[in-house]
């Protein structure tokens, strides 16, 4: 079995493909894809007519209309367009953490990203990848060559979680990076300012990227199960503490999930979709009830259009 | 510190209050390392809290190491001093029993001290630990002479104190049932019962007799351990302070008897003294002196073995009738009391024995011997050879035919009446019968031969009277020997009628077979008190001689005839003795309190002519207190008596009449008290029962069950207890709320 696929895991990617994974909204694109174009006119397949307002193209009005009614419309075409999208995984030390008997956060985070990119490239889009920490590590342009999966596994499993988080610089990097509008997924556990975060994810929205955040946490993260005197020993130079769990607990857990609660909040303001896994999750799970939502939330949104 | 605490030792146990903090330090030093990635939440939550995460954990440390300590210092039980701050929150309101054993053992000296000196000092600093007014305490002497100091506590403690410096050792032996009875009644009272803090304090030498086999003697639950058994769950607390001392030897006169049944006037009566020694070592060459009306009559010397009793006899010869006081006394050792011993005696002129005779003697017929009383007369009657007076007997027989008696004869200048084969008088003249009870219920003797002339109806319904008259036991049928005569068989060889033919050659000269007939006695439904001397060797074995006490007098019936009609005994070698001894003893039985135990009551049956309403006693201590006027107990006869008598020695009693008469007695002690050897603690814990035991507690001496008890005022380590608990619960409390368990 090749290296990669081992972040491929054919149950999960069984079950998820069986979801198409359509964006939200509807990114340009020519190659022909499920996704529709934002853009209008210049396809094959007809859409409707509209009234002509001053400033639109003169070539576009329909002539044969014009002829029977008098009017000026404008011909409107429909258009598939391929979707372009970059998955940013957090390979900062952060990510190295696992509860005893489980996966790390990193190997959690390697798995959804490689599962997401497989699906991507099987519907034809282009996906490409973005691995950082303080800032961008590595960065493979997107392409929807099937070749370009094993490029992506390959440079998620020469990763090695290290150094701090950065994940406001690096959003800000990645929104002037990447030119064309597409899909942005993240993800990472985002230990970092929230406000620093927050202001990185709308400068991405601001770009028109559609963002998709997976927050990807230990359960032992959001718990706190331990008893025992424990030296916790800060990753990301941070410093050690040796504490009595049991006293800690409640103000701990207070705090995560005051952190977790403004992320969250900072995400739907700015429509933004939150995903958070944590690594104790089974990863079909995770990925088919976020593929869900993201269907009938489009579906919504399309009705209301 | 020792002052302040009963326990001092396992204040020690204090340091372990450093076990918190240790399991503390050591839960520090073990730890598990985790790489935590989300640091900077738990640094902010940290930050947050430690503060008071620091507080809560001193708070938690301190109440843990506090228990620990509490615990500590309540095993060590501490005593709060009257003057501290302390005694305020100790045991208020204390109501102590203080029971002193006063028997005379109490006076055992071993230097400058006794028991009894102990005790006093004992009781004296309890008492002074109490306090006027809220607290209360009962005093209660505890002896076979109990008397109830205070019976009730009362809250006047300086009343108590007062009369803790007043007692003294009685005359009484060790008994503390009487003294737990006094305890159980006053818890009787609700006000007392209700009161918290009830103890009871016993100081006693722990002689053996108060606690082993005369305590149990008692029947159910007048024995010692049930009575413990019922007051142990009605107080708190039962202390047992031993004020005796290890060593306890000791010599006592344990008896001064008169080997003579009946003391007459110029015939030499004997005495026996028996020395006893209850030490571990052989005493050598004991004097013992003998003392007559208070003056010297000889001594002897006596060695007595170790645990053992050795006798002397003295003989002394009476010149003048009336009563005599002896004394026998030892060389004084440490426990003088019981080294000097005392009889009273009466020295008889004549002994006077009223036959009635129911079968007169008729001119002509079977001669002499159809008298009915011919045999017994003869058998009574002084010699009359004009010999050595020293060998005549003292008893001066009077017959009277059956028409000859009625109710206005003099019983009461006979010492015996013998009834013989009378079955007319007593069964038609009423008064006669009323005038024979009163006699025998006010002191005299009477003994009842039956014969063919008494109907066994009669009899019943006039004598025995359902066993209130004067019959023992009520008359079946009459039996008649077929083939082979009845021989009669003494119950026992002890009794003071057998005693004489106890003996090998005697024994079967009484008890071969001369009797042809008799009269069945029914002992069913017969009253307590009556015995049966000797039987019959016929089926069922009926009762040949009986006896019953009635008032002060006694009552004896023989089954068969005191003649020869229904019996050949009257003329056998045995008919003398046995006569002989039935009247000494009916004589000498009856109505005699002359020698009792201290605290028994003197007692004195008067005739009319003896009558005087001034009657006083004069005590052994010399005191004369004035005696009630004598009282009637039946025809012609009185009874004066004085009573407790809870002094050792001599009462003379006086009675200023026409005719001033006075009689001695002599009041002992108890000899078995003389036996100080000590109960083991062991032993009696494991005799008493578990409910008692969990209550009681023993002090080996003053000092530490002052300390214990007395000394330091009350313990309050209950209340230590109580603040352990408080501190604990407040722990768990706290520590759920804190985190420090696991959830």
């Amino acid at each position: 079995m090749p290296d990669y696929q081992k972040y491929l895991d054919p149950r999960t990617l069984n079950k998820i493909s069986k979801l198409e994974l359509k964006a939200r909204l509807i990114v340009e694109g020519f190659v022909s894809g499920l996704h529709k174009s934002p853009y209008h006119g210049y396809s094959v397949e007809f859409a409707e007519h509209r009234e002509y307002v001053p400033g639109d193209e003169i070539k576009h009005i329909d002539w044969k209309v014009y002829g029977r009614t008098d009017r000026y419309y404008i011909k409107e075409f429909e258009e598939e367009t391929n979707l372009v999208s970059h998955i940013l995984l957090d390979v900062s030390e952060s990510m190295r953490y696992g509860s005893e008997d489980g996966v790390t956060k990193h190997e959690y985070g390697s798995y959804v990203a490689a599962s997401l990119a497989y699906l991507i490239l099987k519907q034809q889009d282009s996906v490409g990848l973005g691995l950082f920490n303080s800032a961008v590590e590595s960065f493979v342009q997107p392409s929807s060559h099937p070749s370009r999966l094993r490029h992506i596994v390959h440079e998620i499993e020469n990763s090695k979680p290290a150094k701090k988080t950065d994940i406001g610089s690096v959003l800000h990097d990645m929104a002037e990076r990447i030119g064309k509008r597409g899909l942005v997924v993240i993800i990472s556990d985002l230990f970092d300012d929230v406000k620093k975060v927050l202001f990185g994810i709308r400068h991405l929205r601001h770009k028109k990227h559609e963002v998709v955040v997976f927050h990807v946490l230990d359960r032992a993260e959001v718990s706190f199960p331990f008893q025992r005197m424990t030296m916790f020993e800060g990753l990301e130079e941070l410093p050690q503490l040796l504490a009595d769990p049991r006293a800690l607990r409640k103000a701990y857990l207070e705090e995560i999930n005051a952190f977790i609660t403004e992320i969250r909040k900072g995400c739907i303001r700015d429509n933004v979709d939150y995903v958070q896994v944590t690594t104790d999750t089974l990863l079909d799970v995770a990925l088919t009830e976020y593929l869900t939502t993201r269907m009938s939330g489009r579906r919504k949104k399309g009705a209301a259009r | 510190m020792a002052d302040f605490f009963i326990n001092p030792a396992f204040l020690a146990g204090a340091a372990a209050a450093a076990l918190p903090v240790i399991i503390h330090l050591l839960s520090r030093r073990r730890f598990k390392r985790v790489q935590w990635a989300a640091m900077e939440f738990l640094l902010r939550a940290h930050k947050k809290t430690h503060q008071r995460l620091r507080i809560e954990n001193l708070l938690v440390l301190f109440l843990r190491a506090a228990a620990v300590a509490l615990l500590a210092a309540a095993l060590a039980r501490p005593v709060a001093k009257q003057a501290s701050v302390i005694a305020d929150i100790g045991e208020k309101n204390r109501m102590v029993f203080l029971v002193v054993d006063n028997s005379y053992s109490m006076n055992l000296r071993r230097g400058q001290t006794t028991p009894m000196d102990k005790a006093k000092k004992a009781a004296g600093d309890l008492a002074g630990s109490l306090k006027n007014g809220s607290d209360s305490a009962a005093l209660i002497l505890a002896s076979s002479m109990t008397s109830a100091v205070f019976g009730e506590p009362t809250p006047d403690i300086d009343r108590v104190r007062e009369e803790i410096g007043n007692i003294s050792a009685s005359c009484g032996r060790s008994d503390l049932r009487p003294a737990m009875g006094l305890i159980l009644e006053a818890l009787e009272n609700p006000q007392v019962a209700n009161a918290p803090n009830k103890s009871i304090y016993i100081l006693t030498d722990m002689q053996r007799a108060a606690w082993t086999a005369r305590a149990r003697e008692g029947e159910g639950e007048n024995a010692l351990e049930s009575l413990l058994g019922r007051l142990a769950p009605a107080v708190d607390s039962i202390h047992v302070i031993d004020v005796g001392f290890e060593q306890t030897d000791n010599c006592a006169v344990t008896s001064l008897e008169t080997d003579d049944k009946i003391i007459g006037i110029d015939k030499p009566a004997s005495f026996t003294v028996t020395v006893e020694n209850h030490g571990q070592a052989r005493v050598e060459d004991v004097n013992v002196e003998l003392f007559v009306d208070g003056h010297p009559k000889g001594n002897k010397v006596v060695s007595v073995d170790p645990r053992s009793a050795s006798s002397v006899s003295f003989t002394t010869t009476f010149r003048e009738p009336g009563p005599r006081s002896l004394a026998a006394q030892i060389t004084a050792d440490n426990l003088p009391d019981d080294d000097i011993r005392h009889l009273a005696v009466a020295v008889r002129e004549e002994l006077n024995v009223l036959l009635v005779d129911g079968e007169p003697f008729e001119e002509g017929e079977r001669g002499f011997f159809s008298s009915e009383t011919a045999y017994l007369k003869l058998a009574l009657m002084p010699s009359e050879d004009g010999g050595d007076p020293s060998r005549a007997s003292v008893i001066k027989p009077e017959t009277r035919n059956y028409f000859e008696v009625n109710a206005d004869t003099a019983f009461g200048k006979y010492q015996v009446v013998v009834l013989a084969n009378e079955g007319r008088l007593v069964t038609t003249d009423f008064d006669v019968v009323d005038a024979l009870e009163g006699y025998v219920r006010g002191g005299g003797a009477l003994l009842i031969c039956l014969g063919d002339r008494i109907k066994a109806d009669d009899y019943n319904a006039r004598l025995f009277r359902e066993g209130e008259g004067l019959m023992p036991l009520k008359l079946a049928e009459i039996r008649h020997a077929e083939g082979r005569l009845f021989s009669i068989k003494p119950s026992s060889f002890a009794h003071p009628v057998m005693a004489v033919f106890n003996d090998t050659e005697l024994r079967k000269l009484v008890t071969a077979p001369y009797t042809s007939a008799y009269f069945r006695l029914i002992e069913e439904g017969a009253q307590a008190g009556v015995g049966v001397i000797a039987r019959f060797d016929d089926a069922g074995e009926p009762p040949a001689l009986a006896e019953k006490p009635l008032g002060h007098g006694r009552v004896m019936v023989l089954a068969t005839s005191c003649d020869r009609e229904w019996t050949k005994i009257p003329a056998n070698f045995v008919f003398l003795p046995l006569v002989h001894e039935m009247v000494y003893y009916l004589a000498s039985e009856a109505g005699s309190t002359r020698n009792i135990i201290a605290g028994g009551t003197i007692q004195k049956t008067l005739t009319q002519q003896e009558y005087s309403e001034n009657v006083s006693v004069v005590l052994p201590s010399g005191g004369r207190p004035a005696l009630e006027p004598p009282r009637k107990i039946g025809n012609n006869r009185f009874s004066v008596s004085y009573g407790p008598a809870d002094q050792a020695g001599i009462y003379e009693l006086r009675l200023e009449g026409a005719k001033p008469t006075r009689d001695l007695f002599a009041v002992n002690l108890d000899p078995a008290e003389s036996d100080i050897s000590r109960v083991p603690v062991e032993d009696l814990k494991s005799a008493l029962p578990l409910q008692v035991r969990s209550k009681l507690s023993f002090s080996e001496s003053v000092e530490t069950g002052a300390r214990q008890e007395v000394a330091g005022g009350s313990e309050f380590w209950r209340h230590i207890v109580v603040i352990v608990i408080i501190f604990l619960a407040l722990e768990t409390v706290l520590a759920q709320r804190f985190g420090n368990y696991a959830r």
